[in-house]
């Protein structure tokens, strides 16, 4: 009897391994990619009841972060604002109290306004963490961690956009190496600070009095950790001088 | 290296102990329990409660059913947008309010089950509460609560609340309520109206109440409460006149003897008993002195537990026995005119069937501590036995003046008349308009001979309601009147000592209650004129009851104007007035032996003659917890049952009467046309008197009328459960029934017990010992059981060492690029004892750590198959001495046979226990070995942590646990309504129940609500844990001191325990209690031997026995010959 099946199907369950293989790998490739923060969350710009401009407030203005976001550095949360703190400045009479884009704000609070609801401003959420995971500011902004390293450079958008992953793994990159992130308190919500603002000079000054240690010591452990002046060194100075071990424990988010 | 074990035999002489009659058996059924988690076949058991077509899934169901699951959930795509999600902030910021921290608020509620009010700390988040505490600041209380208190959040948000006004059941308006009666009412000067009010004393509405009586001079007020204390009260106004309450102070007490009395339990005739007691008990100083405490009681009751000496004796002896003891206490503390005074009693009583030695003993005992000695006496109970046992604490200096044990108050309440004068009023016509104000449900729970749905329901009489459950008078009334919660309304209240608390709300009234005092304002003044919209901004006007409240307030505190706004402000922040109390009153009059002449005394009860104890009901008090479903499934301190109520027997009884476990029987009293009856299954209890059956109170049970419909619908949780006793009570008998009789069986009833589930074997797992034993070597608890002979660990896996961490565990350094090494947190290292020896089993720490922790309840069906998912397990065990002929009771013999070899127990000797065990946080965890996916794994601050998103359901951490300390969420519990009908449709049903209602705000929002196919467990409270520690960072900011304070942490079983039993606190912080508490020669890990290096330890119980006593030789030795 002759051979029914043609030789070339010899190759043929290789190629199905190969093929199912090939297939396999661009199909994790693809959910590695698209299945994650950086590819669904990253670049989220949601148009708001108001449009309002960090980059006028926060950026032309100079106002402080915790001017509107108040209770950053004592709750959990970064609360926003109440209706009340806008109409403070652009109440009647005031800054730009009739541009026809503080309408919701109006409706909101100015019980003279035909369209007066009364009712609260609903801004679209941009930030999300999930129900399972507890992230704290609180914890953050009062050891050292500006707002600038999970929400970007807000002081320039004129919209604000989900700048950051805010993956776990986002997280836990900096859980491992606070060092890249820490920075003077005072600097927190300066967020064009960089590290070539802080006086070389100054900083040690500051750490001998933090941390009982002279000078000469302290440049000792520069030398150590084979470090040059920079954020790393800074940084690395902060966490000894405060003890900022950041837990990676998994209760420290999950609860 | 597998450990070589020598185990020695067991020395034959001792206690054992058992937590089930089963396990005492060794019956196959509980011998199965044990080595499985969950009973064979689970998934296969009918519901019980459930139609035949919801009953039971089986696996091949279930595959079909996941089949359609998986087909339909492709059809369901259509959301693939990012759904806009809002934030709202506040319009205008609110005043104390930060968004996502806790706002805690001082108030007070009434107490359930005794005197004064229960002072508290609300937690709330953004104006929602979701947690009660006790008061810590309060003067006379220590800040622990009762499961009834931290349960009370529940019933806020109790779906099936009264949302409104009802007109004879139909819907209707509060105008027209207004219209309909209170303008009238008003202007009927109130003639032929009664108000009836409960137990509760609130300072501003007895104030209003003298003026609407003023303005309506015919209105007459009652007083009636189910479980009021009628007897106690009658004998108070013997001994000292009107408006005096004796308030026991217990830690004042030496010697206590307590004559049915459960103080520590369900009957708080004191202000803070069960902290006083336990003051008085601790046993750690170098004297190791401690109180000592005599219990009589027909069935085991938290107290009894407690008991060094307990002596098991029907409820209708206790008069018998009051009178033996008076005269044995008179005549040993020297009282000859008392003595001379019983002498009549005395030979009234048939001392034969009394154990005397057991009498005389303790009577000297009491007597020799004379000055330092109190007696009490149950609620329940006569006035002449409460006359009795004043007479006996006047022989023992025990009131009067001066540092007594009982002293005496005057709370100027007045007197009011009850519901049988109610019903004579009624009847007689003088009254026609009734107004039920009060907590109980007196068409449900009024004595069964007053008939007063029928007398009510007469043409003429309108029955006005106000409570905040739609229970059968709601239903039955001309009107109801929707109630506000404790947590919704302003009010005042004073402890049972007089220290004034002010109730102030948490959040306005979810369905337009009426608070006590708003009620009142409304009979007495016309509502005020509807005022124009409010403007915005503007300030509200208070409302009338807070103003009212501050009237009486401003009375009280008598400040100048300029200081009584920072009065009120400073009692609104610390939940008290600053220096209020009752004044004390004078010394008893002397007991008259008239008052005391017509004492009852009973024959002692026989098959044919049973007494019923209608007890109080640990779980629903008297009915009120009916549809609170953590009250419903938080198994029964002492039986362990959940979801039901039983007639509870001892053995003896039972065989007998030929019954067994879950016989259906009827109970009936009386005879003819007058007889009453009772259907209950039987369960049996040991320790309990004989021919004593005890019967819960408060279930609204499932019998049906004519039409096939409940009797009494109270809501979707507690309708149908148990079974109604009220039935049985009698204006002359309201909770000792005699003269009853049990027909056989008439059918079976399951019952869904807790006693065998998860349980640990006959290993020394809650130990204790005697004073004696303490004082001749401290440490003796530590070697108890098998760790007397632990082989050394020579495993080569140490695991880090927590306790001096090597600099490699404080300060690791990466290895390889991906290695993230582990951490030894060298500032924080958890921990937790629980000291058996003020542990009184009283489930408060089971209901606080399920009100934390977003704890489901599961619904009887689920409970039957093992899977409660109460975090702490309160384990409860029994024990006997071992098997010996002349300890055998009068009825166990002769009646043996048909079980060789089976032990008996001698009900007189039986002892209890009570251990809390929930997650130990072992060091070296068998549960984070076998977690496949790494969801349970340990943290550098030494906790077993628990992270449910990762958590794929295997359950081997809950089959690994030696502690059975996990639990599966085999359903959505949190998403749908309890009962298997509900629950097994899983994602295929849109969810109802819990999450659809107004209960999911009373979830903690710093804790991940569960979903189904998750394990959980204890977790040290780890949101607590973690806001301390962030908040320590906050305060630290630049500096390197985040070390948590010396006991800022409180965990929630912790905070709500009554005695102060469990401590939390950190090992690396010298100056923490729980360090002292672990230095204690009582402390000991739960089996130690099997080197899981628990984190949590207990501390052994000691007993007080009294030497001279008959059996003292048994007290406290059961866990002393464990091996």
């Amino acid at each position: 009897m002759g051979n029914i099946f043609p030789k070339w199907l010899n190759w043929l369950p290789l190629q199905i391994v190969v093929g199912v293989g090939i297939i396999g790998a661009l199909v994790s490739l693809a959910v590695a990619y698209t299945f994650t923060p950086k590819y669904t969350r990253v670049g989220y710009m949601p148009t708001q009841p108001i449009p309002f401009d960090h980059s006028i407030h926060a950026g032309q203005l100079g106002m402080d972060c915790r001017y509107c976001h108040s209770f950053v550095d004592e709750s959990p949360h970064s609360n926003i604002p109440a209706a009340q703190v806008c109409w403070n400045c652009h109440g009647p009479g005031k800054v730009a109290s009739d541009s026809p884009s503080l309408e919701p704000l109006r409706a909101a609070m100015d019980t003279n306004y035909e369209g007066y609801t009364g009712e609260p401003i609903k801004w679209v959420q941009v930030h999300e963490t999930p129900d399972y995971a507890y992230f704290n500011h609180s914890a953050h902004v009062n050891r050292g961690v500006s707002c600038v390293e999970c929400h970007g450079k807000v002081n320039e958008m004129e919209v604000v956009h989900h700048e950051k992953s805010l993956s776990m793994s986002f997280c836990l990159d900096c859980h491992r190496a606070p060092e890249k992130a820490l920075r003077p308190i005072d600097q927190v919500t300066n967020l064009d600070f960089t590290v070539a603002d802080v006086d070389e000079k100054e900083f040690y000054a500051y750490l001998e009095k933090k941390t009982e240690k002279s000078v000469d010591e302290l440049k000792q452990l520069s030398h150590d950790w084979k470090l040059d002046w920079g954020q790393e060194l800074m940084g690395m100075h902060l966490k000894e001088a405060w003890d900022v071990h950041p837990p990676q424990d998994c209760t420290t988010c999950h609860r | 290296m597998k450990r070589k074990w020598h185990h020695p035999e067991a020395p034959s002489t001792g206690r054992q102990y058992w937590r089930s009659l089963g396990e005492l058996e060794d019956s196959p059924e509980f011998t199965e329990w044990l080595q499985r988690e969950f009973p064979r076949g689970a998934a296969e058991l009918s519901n019980p409660d459930a139609d035949a077509e919801d009953g039971g899934v089986s696996r091949r169901n279930f595959i079909k059913l996941m089949g359609a699951s998986t087909a339909l959930a492709g059809f369901g795509m259509s959301g693939c947008r990012r759904p806009e999600r809002y934030l709202v902030p506040y319009k205008e910021h609110v005043e104390w309010v930060v968004p996502g921290k806790p706002l805690l608020f001082a108030s007070a509620k009434p107490r359930v089950g005794g005197r004064g009010c229960d002072p508290l700390v609300v937690t709330t988040y953004e104006g929602r509460p979701v947690k009660v505490d006790g008061n810590r600041m309060h003067p006379m209380m220590v800040g622990g609560s009762d499961a009834w208190t931290q349960a009370s959040i529940l019933d806020l948000y109790d779906p099936d609340r009264s949302r409104g006004y009802l007109k004879s059941g139909d819907v209707t308006t509060a105008a027209d309520f207004e219209a309909g009666f209170l303008k009238g009412f008003r202007e009927g000067k109130g003639e032929k109206a009664a108000l009836v009010i409960g137990e509760t004393v609130s300072p501003t509405r007895s104030r209003l109440l003298d003026e609407l009586k003023k303005k309506l001079p015919g209105l007459k007020v009652f007083r009636y409460e189910a479980l009021a204390p009628n007897g106690m009260r009658a004998a108070e106004r013997a001994l000292y006149g009107e408006g005096v309450a004796q308030v026991p102070r217990l830690d004042k007490a030496q010697k206590i003897l307590s004559l049915d009395c459960d103080f520590l339990g369900l009957d708080k005739i004191g202000e803070d008993s069960p902290a006083e007691f336990t003051r008085g008990r601790r046993v750690d100083d170098d004297s190791h002195e401690m109180n000592r405490l005599y219990v009589v009681e027909p069935a085991f009751t938290a107290t009894g537990g407690m008991a060094d000496h307990r002596l098991r004796l029907a409820a209708s002896q206790i008069p018998a026995i009051a009178i033996l003891l008076a005269e044995q206490v008179a005549e040993a503390a020297g009282d000859a005119g008392l003595a001379a005074a019983l002498k009549p009693l005395v030979a009234k009583v048939e001392s034969s069937v009394m154990n005397v030695a057991w009498i005389a003993e303790a009577a000297k005992d009491l007597a020799a501590a004379k000055g330092k000695a109190a007696v009490v006496a149950g609620s329940r109970h006569s006035k002449e036995v409460h006359l009795l046992v004043a007479a006996m604490n006047a022989a023992l200096n025990a009131t009067g003046a001066g540092d007594v044990p009982v002293p005496a108050f005057k709370t100027g309440d007045a007197e009011l008349p009850g519901l049988v004068e109610l019903a004579k009023a009624a009847e007689e016509g003088s009254v026609d308009t009734i107004i039920f104000s009060t907590d109980a449900d007196p068409y449900f729970d009024a004595p069964s001979d007053l008939y007063l749905q029928d007398l009510l329901s007469s043409d003429g009489i309108t029955v006005v309601h106000h409570g905040v459950r739609v229970n059968a008078t709601a239903q039955a009334a001309t009107w109801h009147v929707p109630s506000a919660h404790y947590l919704e309304s302003w009010g005042d209240l004073t402890s049972a000592t007089g220290v004034y608390s002010i109730v102030q709300p948490m959040i306005l009234p979810l369905y337009d209650g009426l608070s006590d005092v708003d009620l009142v304002l409304a009979l007495t003044n016309a509502p005020a004129e509807k005022k124009e919209e409010p403007v915005a901004g503007a300030e509200e006007a208070p409302s009338a009851s807070m103003l009212a409240v501050r009237a009486t307030f401003d009375q009280l505190a008598g400040k100048s104007d300029a200081e009584a706004d920072a009065a009120w402000n400073a009692t609104l922040r610390d939940g008290y007035l600053t220096g209020s109390s009752f004044d004390r009153a004078a010394a008893p009059a002397a007991v008259a032996p008239v008052d005391i002449a017509n004492v009852e005394l009973a024959d002692l009860p026989y098959p044919e003659a049973l007494e019923v104890v209608l007890a109080t009901s640990s779980s629903l008090y008297d009915g009120r917890f009916a549809n609170n479903g953590w009250m419903q499934e938080v198994p029964n301190p002492i039986s362990k049952l959940t979801w039901d109520n039983a007639a509870l027997m001892n053995f003896a009884t039972a065989e007998a009467l030929g019954l067994k476990d879950e016989d259906l029987i009827e109970i009936s009293v009386g005879e003819g046309a007058d007889a009453r009856k009772v259907t209950a299954p039987v369960l049996r209890s040991p320790g309990q008197a004989d021919f004593t059956i005890q019967l819960d109170l408060g279930y609204y049970g499932a019998d049906k009328d004519k039409h096939g419909e409940l009797i009494n619908e109270v809501g979707l949780v507690g309708s149908g459960v148990g079974f109604n006793a009220y039935p049985l009570k009698t204006t002359a008998a309201p909770y000792v029934v005699v003269g009853a009789k049990v027909s056989k069986p008439v059918g079976e009833y399951k019952l869904a017990l807790t006693a065998e589930h998860y349980s640990m074997e006959g290993r020394a797992i809650a130990r204790e010992g005697t004073v004696d034993m303490l004082k001749a070597d401290e440490n003796f608890a530590e070697f108890q059981g098998m760790d007397a002979h632990i082989p050394p660990d020579d495993s080569l896996y140490k695991g880090p060492n927590y306790e001096n961490p090597t600099e490699q565990e404080t300060d690791p350094k990466p290895g390889f690029p991906m290695h993230h090494p582990f951490r030894v947190d060298p500032n924080h290292q958890w921990a937790m004892t629980v000291d058996l020896h003020s542990c009184i089993g009283c489930n408060a720490c089971t209901i606080a750590c399920q009100a934390e922790n977003n704890i489901p309840i599961v619904g009887k069906g689920e409970v039957m198959r093992g899977r409660e998912m109460h975090w702490i397990r309160m384990d409860r065990y029994f024990s006997t001495p071992e098997f010996a002929a002349e300890t055998v009771s009068e009825f166990d013999k002769g009646t043996d046979g048909e079980e060789p070899g089976r032990r008996k127990i001698d009900d007189d000797a039986v002892e209890m226990i009570t251990q809390p065990v929930a997650c130990q946080q072992c060091e070296a965890a068998p549960c984070e070995t076998v977690c496949p996916v790494n969801a349970t794994v340990h943290t550098g601050d030494g906790l077993n942590a628990m992270t449910y998103n990762r958590c794929i359901g295997t359950r081997y951490c809950a089959n690994n646990c030696p502690y059975k300390a996990r639990r599966f969420n085999y359903f959505d519990y949190n998403k749908r309504q309890i009962g298997y009908g509900n629950l097994r449709w899983g994602p295929l049903k849109s969810p109802t129940g819990h999450a659809t209602t107004s209960e999911k705000l009373q979830k903690n929002p710093n804790v991940t609500v569960r979903m189904r196919g998750v394990i959980e467990k204890c977790t040290y409270c780890v949101q607590r844990i973690s806001s301390a520690k962030i908040a320590a960072k906050v305060k630290a900011k630049d500096s390197p001191d985040i070390q948590v304070g010396t006991d800022a942490i409180k965990v929630a079983c912790q905070q709500a325990c009554p005695t102060e039993a469990i401590v939390f606190g950190n090992l690396k912080r010298t100056d923490d209690k729980v360090n002292v508490m672990k230095a204690s020669g009582r402390n000991y890990d739960l089996l130690r031997y099997i080197g899981t290096l628990p984190r949590t330890s207990y501390l052994a119980r000691i007993k007080n026995p009294n030497p001279a006593m008959p059996g003292s030789d048994f007290v406290g030795k059961a866990t002393s010959v464990m091996h």
